[in-house]
């Protein structure tokens, strides 16, 4: 999961595209958020996330998430395009397809 | 004065002692709501009683380092599920066995042939009753254990069922149970549908919340607005990214 995440991040990072984490550790202690930062460099996770436990209520509950990890697609305009696609090479076609659009929208 | 009391009371205890001996009897001579009553309330102390325990052999295994067996968290629901199977026999094709038929499908946490069989008498019995409006709710609950049957007897109270009332039940909790599997489309189809069959202002209002709620987070509606902190503490949103497309992932090492 979290090595193909920074692939793309790393693979679009010239075009009109952000991969944004909820994360739902328990950072809201102070070891869980040691332990956060230590799991992030180790795993190198390069993007930003909010914080789950940190909004009230909880970023999860107003998403109505039931299952980690959830996905929303969400497209140039902030409309959700697609949920939960998976598979490695399903995300790339439709993403690919989605910031070639945004793109037509730059233009 | 108490004696006379007391004869009258031993009179009717010894009536009904009668009518417990009376094997072929057809008539029952229990209350049905009296025994309901009496159900939920012995199952509701045993599962109180099931958790004090519990959380007693959880502390003191936890003090001993060792783990508490799984048998542990058993809920104590055999007993239970196997009375109120008694109870709707002895009620069987009345609607006073429907509320003994909905507490195995609320209640049942292992008893897949008790609740299999609870279904199958539903569908067979009361599919044309009103009372089975009171128990559509528990239906979902179930889908595991008892399979296929209880999901077509909700398809078909919630598609066919002659009162609307009971329909418009079975709707809402077949939508919410089509909401929790991401079926948003199937959901707002049945909504849509209890805004048609019902003027009940509370079960409109309940249409109308679940509808909101579902077109909120739907494929084509525009993504709510989130407003927080990233792990260093610094504020965003999610409308900062406005123009490019947004990977929304929630996720954790734990």
């Amino acid at each position: 999961m979290i090595p193909h995440e920074r692939s793309l991040v790393e693979k679009w990072k010239d075009r009109p595209f952000a991969l944004i984490g909820v994360n739902s550790d328990k950072t809201n202690t102070e070891k869980g958020m040691a332990l956060y930062k230590e799991k992030q460099k180790e795993m190198g996770v390069t993007w930003r996330s909010f914080r789950n436990e940190a909004n009230e209520p909880r970023i999860s509950d107003d998403w109505r998430v039931r299952g980690w990890p959830t996905l929303y697609y969400i497209d140039h305009e902030g409309v959700i395009k697609h949920k939960n696609i998976r598979g490695e090479s399903q995300m790339e076609e439709v993403l690919e397809e989605m910031i070639a659009a945004a793109e037509a929208a730059q233009k | 004065m108490l004696r006379s009391v007391l004869a009258a009371a031993l009179l009717l205890s010894g009536s009904a002692f009668a009518a417990a001996d009376c094997g072929a009897c057809v008539v029952s001579q229990q209350d049905p709501q009296a025994a309901y009553t009496k159900l939920a309330k012995d199952f509701a102390d045993a599962m109180a009683k099931h958790q004090d325990e519990l959380k007693a052999k959880v502390a003191a295994a936890r003090k001993a380092g060792e783990r508490v067996p799984r048998a542990a968290y058993r809920a104590p629901t055999k007993e239970f599920v196997e009375t109120a199977q008694e109870l709707a026999q002895e009620f069987a094709g009345k609607d006073a066995a429907v509320p003994f038929l909905g507490f195995i499908l609320k209640n049942a946490s292992a008893e897949r042939n008790a609740v299999k069989w609870a279904v199958k008498t539903l569908a067979a019995e009361h599919v044309e009753s009103k009372a089975i409006g009171d128990v559509v709710d528990y239906l979902p609950r179930v889908a595991r254990m008892a399979g296929r049957p209880a999901m077509t007897l909700m398809n078909d109270i919630a598609d066919n069922h002659e009162d609307n009332d009971v329909r418009v039940k079975a709707l809402l909790a077949r939508s919410r149970q089509l909401a929790a599997k991401d079926d948003s489309e199937g959901a707002v189809a049945d909504l849509e549908k209890v805004q048609a069959l019902t003027k009940d202002a509370d079960l409109l209002d309940e249409a109308k919340e679940a509808l909101v709620e579902i077109k909120k987070l739907a494929i084509g509606s525009v993504a709510p607005e989130i407003d927080g902190v990233d792990v260093e503490g610094v504020g965003f949103k999610l409308s900062d990214y406005r123009g490019k497309v947004v990977l929304l992932d929630f996720w954790g090492f734990w």
